[in-house]
This record gives C-alpha cells, sequence and structure tokens, in this order.
C-alpha cells in the first residue's frame, strides 16, 4: 500500500510505503512519474490519464489508493461520471429506452480492463451488441434462470445463492428485470456483501420485457430521457445510430448531470455526441415511396446462403 | 501411443524400446491454407512473426521467424496473411482422415504434421517403402480433395525412422526430395543417419530451445555426430536434464521430453451406455464427469495428462478415436472441450448410424505437473481464478444448464452470431478457440449495431397495415402493403413511424430439414422503439429489439 503526499510547488512527492509487516518507507518521486506509478501498483489499471491528469494538477493526488477503490468507464462517460470511474461497490441502475445499451457500456471499461462480467436475469442479452460497445466475450457469464414455461424459477434462496457467488467472483454483476421476485431483506444482505467484495452491481431494465429490479436502490442512476435513431426512412435506409440524452443522479451527485451519447454509434460502440459528428444520413426520400400509399413496393431479391 | 506404453522401465535400456514411427509433414501448411499459387510469395504471420511461407517467398530471403518488417524488406511484393489456426485444423482434418483408412492411432501433432506407428501398417502394405508410399499418395489425393493446391509449399513428405526426431527429419527430407524416406531400423543406422546434420535441427524438429543450440555451437559441436560422439555422462553433467535429452536424441535413442512418464497403469476411464446416447450434449456432460475423475486421480499423484486418446464407439459398431496432445497438459476442461470437437466433426461427416454406446478416455502420456504461474501482465490473474470459481459455485447452486458463456458461430440471424454454451463444457481460461470468429462473411447478414435484446426463437408479433390487415410478403419479396401498426405478443398497439425491409434470407435451401426463408423488417415505433421483426411461413415474429 502506498500513500502519497505533494508538497505544492515541489517537483517531488514523498511517499509511505507500508510493508506487509507494517513496516514503512519512506521514499520520494519526481512527480512526473508518480502517475506511471500509480499504473503499475493497481489491481484493475488504466482508468482515463486524462482523469488521473486532471488529480495530480489539483493537487489530491492520491492516485493508487483512490484508483484500488473504483472500477474505469468507457471514456465516452468522462464528462458524465466524476474522474470518469465508478466506486467498486455501488449499485448503478439503468433505465430509459437505452436501458441494455447503457448497462452494457458501463459495464465495457472494467470488462477491457480484465473484469469479468457476470449478467443474470437477461436471458435475452445480445452477445453480438456487448462486444460492439466493448464487452470483452472471453469473461462474460451468463446465467440463466430455467425457463417459465418449466414452471421452476429460482426460489428467493436460490437467487440469494446465485447473486452471492457472482458478487464473490465477478467484477461486474448486470442484474436483469428478471430479479424483480429478489425479497428486500435479501437484497440488503446481497448489497453489503457487495460492499465488503468491492464489486459493481448494474440493474437494469429491458423494454417490454420488464424495468430493473428496484429492490437493489441505486447509488447512481442512469436514465436515457430521449433517444432517437437515425437512418431508418419510410421504407428505405437502416437503422445506423442512436443519439440517446442520458441524464446521471443519485446520492453522491448533487444536481443531476446530462450528457449526449452515441448510444450506439455506427459500428456499435458508444461516443460522446461532442466527440463524433452527427452520422452523415441521406435524407432522400426514394421516388417509389410514397407515404400512405398502399400500393406495393418491389425490392430486390438476392438469394443468400 | 500403444507401442510407447510398454517403454517406461526400460527407456534408458536399448535400441528396440525405440517406437518406429511414420511422420506426414507438409510443408508450410499455413500458406497451403491460405490458397497460395505456384510461384506466388506469400507468408503467414502469427504475433507479427513469419510461421510460414511460400516456396518462392524462401527463395527471396524469408525465413520463420523473422519479423515481419525484416520480410518484407527482403520481398516487398509478398502476399500477408494471417494465422488462422481453426481453419489450418479443419482443412487438415480431412488429410487425417484420408490417412486414418490406412493407419490406425493417428495423432496429430499439430495441423500439417501428423505422426502414427508404423509398424503394423508396414506389415500389412508389405515393407516400409510400400506403406508410404501408399500413405503419401493417399494425403496427397486428400489435400486435392480438400481444395487446395500443394504447388506453392512443396509435395508432401512422409519420413518412416526410429523415433520421432528422426522420423520428422526424414519426413522434411522427403518434402524436398519429393519422395518418401525411409530410415533403416536400429539404433546404430539412427545414429549414422543423423550423424552430418546441424544440431539446429534440434530445435527445430524436436523442440530444444535455440538458446541451448547456439550454447552448443559456440562450444564448437555442430553437427548431430558431435554431439553424439560425447560421452553422455559429461554431457549431462555439463548441460543437465536438456543436455542429456538432446544426446539421446542425437544417439538414436529415446525422444520423449524430459520429465514425461508413462501413465501408472488402469488409468483408463470408460462408460459403457445401457441405452445408446443420441445427444452430444448429453456425452459431452459425461465426458465431464469422465474428464475430472482422470484429472482427480492423476492430481493425486502430482501428475497432469499431456496426451489423451479420445474414444467413442456407436452401437453398430463405428468408432472415433483421436490422439489429443497438449504439451502444457490437459484440463478437465480442455479434455471436455476436444471430446466435443471430436464427436462435433464424426457426427457431421454422416458417418454415424445409430447411438454411442461406449466413450473412453485413456491418457497416452502423462508429466509432473508444475503447476502454473499466475501472470502478472497478460496472462492468467487473481480476478480469472475467482471467476472460475465462482463460476464452479454456480453451476452447483443453479444447474449446468443454466450457467453459460458465449461461443462464436457466426450466421445471418441476430442470435445466430454468438450461441450460449454451457460453462463446464467450456475451458474458461483458454477461451481463444471458442471464441474465434469464423472467417466467412455471412453474406445478407444485418449492419451493425447489432440489436441489444435478442429473442431465441422470435416472440410472436403482428405487423398491420393502415387498415388492420396483417403485411405480407410475397415469394419475391414484395410487400402488400405499407406498415402502420405493429404489436408484440399481447401489448399494446403501437403505431409505426418509420420502417426499412424487407430483406429477405434464404438459407440451406439445399437442406429440406434445415432450410429457412425470411423476410426481416426494421421497425421504429412511435414510442422510439426499434424492433427488428421477421416473417416466415406467413407468421410474424419479434427476432430482437435495439433496447
Amino acid at each position: 500500500m502506498r500513500v502519497d503526499t505533494r508538497i505544492p510547488g515541489c517537483e517531488w512527492s514523498l511517499g509511505w510505503l507500508t510493508g506487509r509487516r507494517g513496516t514503512s518507507y519512506v521514499c520520494s518521486t519526481r512527480v512526473s512519474e508518480m502517475s506511471a506509478l500509480a499504473d503499475r501498483s493497481t489491481a484493475v489499471p488504466g482508468a482515463a490519464p486524462a482523469g488521473l491528469a486532471a488529480l495530480a494538477g489539483s493537487g489530491v493526488l492520491s492516485g493508487a489508493a483512490a484508483r484500488e477503490r473504483t472500477l474505469p468507464l468507457l471514456p465516452a462517460f468522462a464528462e458524465l461520471v466524476p474522474q470518469g470511474a465508478v466506486q467498486r461497490g455501488s449499485v448503478v441502475g439503468c433505465a430509459g429506452p437505452a436501458a441494455v445499451s447503457l448497462a452494457l457500456a458501463i459495464a465495457a471499461g472494467p470488462s477491457a480492463e480484465g473484469a469479468w462480467v457476470g449478467v443474470v436475469g437477461l436471458p435475452m442479452v445480445g452477445v453480438a451488441a456487448a462486444v460492439e460497445l466493448g464487452v470483452v466475450p472471453e469473461r462474460l457469464v451468463l446465467v440463466a434462470e430455467p425457463s417459465e414455461r418449466a414452471g421452476e424459477r429460482f426460489t428467493d434462496a436460490q437467487w440469494a445463492d446465485v447473486l452471492a457467488a457472482m458478487i464473490d467472483g465477478f467484477d461486474v454483476v448486470v442484474v436483469g428485470p428478471g430479479a424483480q421476485q429478489v425479497r428486500a431483506a435479501t437484497a440488503r444482505r446481497l448489497v453489503a456483501r457487495l460492499q465488503a467484495r468491492g464489486a459493481l452491481l448494474v440493474t437494469t431494465g429491458a423494454g417490454e420485457a420488464g424495468v430493473a429490479p428496484e429492490v437493489f436502490g441505486a447509488d447512481l442512476r442512469f436514465e436515457t430521457t430521449a433517444a432517437v435513431w437515425q437512418g431508418l426512412g419510410a421504407g428505405h435506409g437502416v437503422a445506423q445510430a442512436r443519439c440517446a440524452a442520458v441524464q446521471l443522479s443519485g446520492r453522491r451527485v448533487p444536481r443531476p448531470r446530462h450528457a449526449e451519447l452515441w448510444l450506439p454509434t455506427a459500428d456499435g460502440q458508444v461516443c460522446s455526441v461532442a466527440a463524433l459528428a452527427p452520422a452523415a444520413v441521406p435524407a432522400v426520400e426514394p421516388a417509389d415511396v410514397v407515404a400512405g400509399d398502399s400500393s406495393v413496393v418491389a425490392l430486390p431479391l438476392r438469394r443468400t446462403g | 501411443m500403444a507401442a510407447k506404453r510398454s517403454t517406461g522401465a526400460a527407456s534408458s535400456a536399448g535400441t528396440s524400446t525405440v517406437p518406429r514411427l511414420g511422420v506426414l509433414w507438409c510443408p508450410h501448411w499455413p500458406v497451403v491454407v491460405a490458397g497460395a499459387q505456384a510461384g506466388e510469395p506469400v507468408m503467414v504471420l502469427h504475433a507479427n512473426r513469419v510461421v510460414a511461407h511460400s516456396l518462392a517467398a524462401g527463395e527471396d530471403g524469408i525465413a520463420v521467424g523473422q519479423r515481419r518488417r525484416e520480410a518484407q524488406s527482403r520481398c516487398p511484393s509478398v502476399r500477408i496473411e494471417q494465422h488462422d489456426a481453426a481453419r489450418e485444423a479443419r482443412l487438415f482434418e480431412q488429410v487425417v482422415q484420408a490417412v486414418a483408412t490406412m493407419v490406425p492411432r493417428v495423432e496429430i501433432t499439430e495441423p500439417g504434421t501428423l505422426t502414427f506407428l508404423s509398424r503394423g501398417p508396414s506389415r500389412y502394405f508389405g515393407g516400409d517403402e510400400a506403406m508410404s508410399a501408399k500413405v503419401a499418395a493417399v494425403a496427397g489425393e486428400a489435400v486435392a480433395a480438400a481444395g487446395v493446391s500443394l504447388a506453392a509449399a512443396g509435395p508432401i513428405g512422409l519420413g518412416v525412422a526410429d523415433g520421432r526426431f528422426a522420423a520428422g527429419i526424414a519426413a522434411r527430407r522427403a518434402a524436398r526430395a519429393g519422395a518418401p524416406r525411409v530410415i533403416e531400423a536400429g539404433r546404430a543406422a539412427t545414429a549414422a543417419f543423423l550423424a552430418p546434420l546441424h544440431v539446429r535441427l534440434l530445435s527445430v524438429v524436436a523442440g530444444v530451445p535455440p538458446e541451448f543450440v547456439h550454447l552448443l555451437t559456440r562450444l564448437g559441436v555442430h553437427r548431430l555426430g558431435e554431439l553424439a560422439a560425447l560421452p553422455a555422462a559429461e554431457v549431462g553433467a555439463r548441460f543437465g536434464p536438456m543436455g542429456q535429452f538432446a544426446h539421446r536424441l542425437a544417439t538414436g535413442g529415446d525422444d520423449r521430453l524430459p520429465g514425461v512418464l508413462d501413465p501408472p497403469a488402469g488409468m483408463q476411464v470408460q462408460r459403457v451406455f445401457e441405452q445408446p446416447v443420441h445427444h452430444s450434449d448429453a456425452l459431452v456432460f459425461t465426458a465431464r464427469q469422465m474428464a475430472e475423475e482422470l484429472v482427480g486421480a492423476l492430481a493425486a499423484d502430482g501428475q497432469v495428462c499431456t496426451r489423451l486418446v479420445v474414444t467413442a464407439e456407436t452401437e453398430h459398431g463405428e468408432r472415433s478415436e483421436r490422439v489429443w496432445y497438449r504439451s502444457s497438459g490437459l484440463s478437465a476442461a480442455a479434455m471436455v472441450e476436444r471430446v466435443r470437437w471430436q464427436l462435433d466433426a464424426w457426427a457431421q461427416q454422416d458417418a454415424i448410424t445409430a447411438g454411442v454406446a461406449m466413450l473412453s478416455l485413456d491418457p497416452a502420456e502423462v508429466r509432473g505437473d508444475d503447476g502454473v504461474q499466475l501472470g502478472l501482465w497478460g496472462g492468467r490473474t487473481q480476478a480469472d481464478e475467482w471467476a472460475v470459481r465462482a463460476v464452479a459455485r454456480l453451476v452447483t447452486v443453479a444447474g449446468e444448464q443454466q450457467v453459460l458463456v458465449p461461443a462464436a458461430q457466426g450466421g445471418r440471424q441476430p442470435h445466430d452470431a454468438y450461441r450460449w454454451v454451457p460453462a463446464i463444457t467450456a475451458d474458461l481460461l483458454e477461451p481463444a478457440e471458442r471464441l474465434a470468429l469464423p472467417a466467412a462473411p455471412w453474406p445478407g447478414s444485418l449492419p451493425t449495431p447489432s440489436p441489444s435484446v435478442v429473442h431465441h426463437p422470435g416472440l410472436a408479433a403482428s405487423l398491420l397495415d393502415a387498415t388492420g390487415a396483417p403485411v405480407k410478403v410475397s415469394g419475391r419479396g414484395v410487400i402488400s402493403a405499407v406498415p402502420a401498426y405493429v404489436q408484440v405478443g399481447s401489448g399494446a398497439l403501437e403505431t409505426v413511424q418509420s420502417w426499412a425491409g424487407p430483406w429477405p434470407v434464404e438459407e440451406r435451401w439445399w437442406d429440406a430439414a434445415r432450410t429457412r426463408r425470411l423476410a426481416r423488417f426494421q421497425v421504429l415505433t412511435d414510442s422510439g422503439r426499434l424492433l427488428l421483426l421477421l416473417i416466415e411461413r406467413g407468421r410474424w415474429h419479434l427476432a430482437a429489439e435495439y433496447c
């Protein structure tokens, strides 16, 4: 464990390194090398370097210690989330029309840095979309509830066991609407375990399939307030990108923060609208399609396969 | 291998214990798979290093192990291909099958190289020369039937000799000469064959570290004969186990890596099914139990299996036997994965007419387990260990069919790109093979972004026109009316804001049982939901939602 103190106006930083048996070592390090040190000594390295530089500049250099307690998000969330990272042990709620994409995009940041992502209560999650958003498929595990048709869904005790095992083993646990029936008392115990273990719980709704399980509460709440798809016309085009207005609220966020994200962009990633100009969408109305006209529309048929 | 089983105790005793092996070597197989034409310079790269090159590229000075930039500087016109191990193995399987019709117990050492015990087949075909000519001819036909050309990389080499090392070298010589090469039996004849060869072959063929070979050359030992002439005890004292191993090779002795042992007797795990099993899933689950039993029994002795023989037999006596090898040792998950590959390949050949009645796992070679070091950067991390433990725990809590991991599959429908496979049948820590995306382009699949919610099978839905009648799509891909309303299941009727389609797909029209003919639509409702609907046999389904 290393704690650093920066003396203002001095380009050297004093550090206390606490050894395993409680021995302390004092060392001094050039401030310019601090970020490299921080990178090396964390368990989950690699948050936005810009955030670290900002920290170093403001003189609040807690580097390694702070980053051990956070999980980095994708750069797209930099303007929405302070320091571009979320506290380990927190519950993040996702709601609105783009909830699943949002939950996957939040899971993608830690996943890219080596974290495992467990998904439960969301058996219909699209792996291709998750991979495009940045979730690493090598470290993705889905726990599917036995189907409703078989009539044997998880009992409350099973939910507790499953979620406890996932919280113990995975850094990010995405919980979908399937987990609605977890009781409040169970949820409280699980959240306590989550805080002790330092994982991240992401709850999400999924359109018609249901809303996010509310029993876990939410320290941070991401909500898409408006979402506009681009590229789809009346009988022509293809959905290319969605511009989503995302609002972040929560206990530690004094007033709601807003950002506009491409969720997803044309290649399936997530990106802030400011960083990428709007996709050039052809606004051409093909001559053979007239709105309200019920005449047949001939489209070329291609045999595939 | 069967004959090697008997070598254990007497491995140092004498000449007769080294098995007589045939090695079939397809030179630069990755280049052949990459579709190189005769005279075309092609190289195949893996991790920025050349792993294979065509003859024309070799003439320009490109060699295996070079960096890309160096190779390109020697031959700027070279075509560069990326290494695709799965495809190489798949194409090579056809060669393996052809050879397996003539010789038993074919072992795939790596795609492009296979090894077999030559004594039995030689006796059957009337001598090593006759047998090797036949096998080489059959392998050549199989390569041609696989649709690739050997012209760019040279002909197949087949060598027969005592031991893997000598046979491997003989196969390389044979490839250069264009005719099978047989080295006489006996330790003296093998040593005489090896004596004039450079010690570099120790690292190229036998996997001795290049540093060791470099050390030998710096000490003035350039030929294998010079190494063999040194006293064995002195070599052992100076260079340790690796030196003893190299010396054994050079003198035509036992050629197994140091630390490799024969398994104790009776380690084979076998299951005979009273009721023949028709589903490969059920077999794989049984294989899982068997693999854990086997790995547990070996681990009690501190050993790990490096070579495994998997045998499956149907009620009608059809048999599939493959030897699988992994130098770092096969974990239970790795064994199960190999069983699954073998059964899938077997089922695809349509060679099975009945259910599987017997499955057996037989360790053919074991090694002392030296454990795995956790990686600091890359490699295996603590998080991976925890996750694997969590998966094991989840399986006991939720059931083995409920804990799933993605496996790449490829296809045109949203649910086709990846499928979910039970986590216990997959190797969680070495997922590269499971997640290697097939190279097929899948024309007709939808462009990115992909839907984040995929319903498989699709939910019942209906797409209605302005009058409330269902929209139909004709066989020629013409819609009956412009969609106006959409309803999913028994949900609310929503107004269509914009839409696109139909995008018709006709899949596997040559296969009556599995053919699919459908048309897809993207529909955006006025509440902002983007749906992917499909119509198949006149019924509408919700296939996916961009949520």
